[in-house]
């Protein structure tokens, strides 16, 4: 599996931790963003050619998306049982995510959706949610895992809110992939092979930008490989 | 007009459908609270919504 490569956070400012269960989650702010944005441009413009294409082919092909991380599923995550193309493409977004990490002087929260089995329902998530994801839990993923740093940008009828939950993770890991203050996008992508432990469970309020409130079930998650390294 | 690096490429963008799709993981519960035929943990496909083998609590 990928190592994290995450550079030094120059201040505990700078680390971002998981909010308080009552807490509203807002948008980024723009000055988060903005910098978020230089990092990530400052990354793109050291990748060789060959861990562009591959990152590029990964993250904005849905087709290709699911390709690549099937496979890594079927293989439970071992490279070494894919055909050579996918080994090495794979490899080559690896080392892409830990060209970011390395460029990266900010701590993260990410957000991404995960959905429910089909026999759940409004009246019966809490209760599954509560069952499924104690305190302690170790959650781990295999494949590649996009998100974003704020909720409403999730929101989808793919994972209506009664039927599904968010993953809210707190992590120095993967690649800022949103834009700066100008669109409304602050893309993730986590690499492969994270290892996350479950810090609670409860139904959270967000506010989106045009200042309405939207409110789901979050898992919080805290990533169990991040160094400390902080100064 | 869009930024593009110092090779010509365009700015990185991630999908829509795939930021917002839904993520697929494994459990492992603690040791406490692991039944004993489930200590392998349990592997959940979220994008095919596959329930644990077994609901520990």
């Amino acid at each position: 599996m990928p190592r994290a490569t995450t550079a030094k956070v120059p201040h505990p400012a700078m680390e971002r931790t998981l909010p308080e269960p009552d807490a509203i989650r807002t948008p980024l702010s723009s000055r988060q963003r903005k910098a978020r944005s230089v990092n990530k441009r400052a990354a793109q413009e050291r990748l060789p050619a060959t861990q562009y294409a591959a990152t590029e082919a990964l993250i904005s092909r849905p087709e290709r998306w699911s390709e690549l991380n099937d496979a890594l599923s079927d293989a439970a995550g071992d490279v070494q049982d894919l055909d050579d193309r996918q080994r090495r493409d794979i490899q080559r977004v690896d080392r892409a995510v830990q060209a970011f990490e390395r460029a990266n002087d900010r701590g993260h929260v990410v957000y991404s959706n995960v959905r429910m089995p089909a026999v759940i329902n409004r009246s019966n998530l809490d209760g599954f949610v509560r069952n499924n994801f104690p305190t302690g839990t170790v959650v781990y993923f295999d494949r590649f895992t996009a998100g974003a740093h704020t909720m409403h940008e999730i929101e989808t009828d793919a994972a209506p809110e009664d039927r599904s939950v968010v993953f809210e993770m707190q992590t120095r890991r993967g690649a800022y992939l949103g834009y700066s203050d100008s669109v409304d996008d602050t893309s993730h992508l986590l690499p492969r092979g994270m290892r996350l432990q479950v810090a609670g469970a409860h139904r959270a309020t967000y506010r989106r930008p045009n200042g309405t409130l939207g409110s789901r079930h979050i898992v919080q998650l805290v990533d169990l490989d991040e160094p400390s390294t902080t100064n | 007009m869009s930024w593009t690096d110092s090779h010509g490429r365009p700015e990185l963008r991630m999908h829509p459908d795939i930021k917002r799709g839904v993520a697929s993981y494994r459990t492992e519960k603690p040791l406490e609270q692991t039944a004993p035929d489930t200590a392998d943990g349990a592997a959940v496909d979220s994008s095919t919504a596959q329930p644990p083998k077994r609901v520990a609590g």
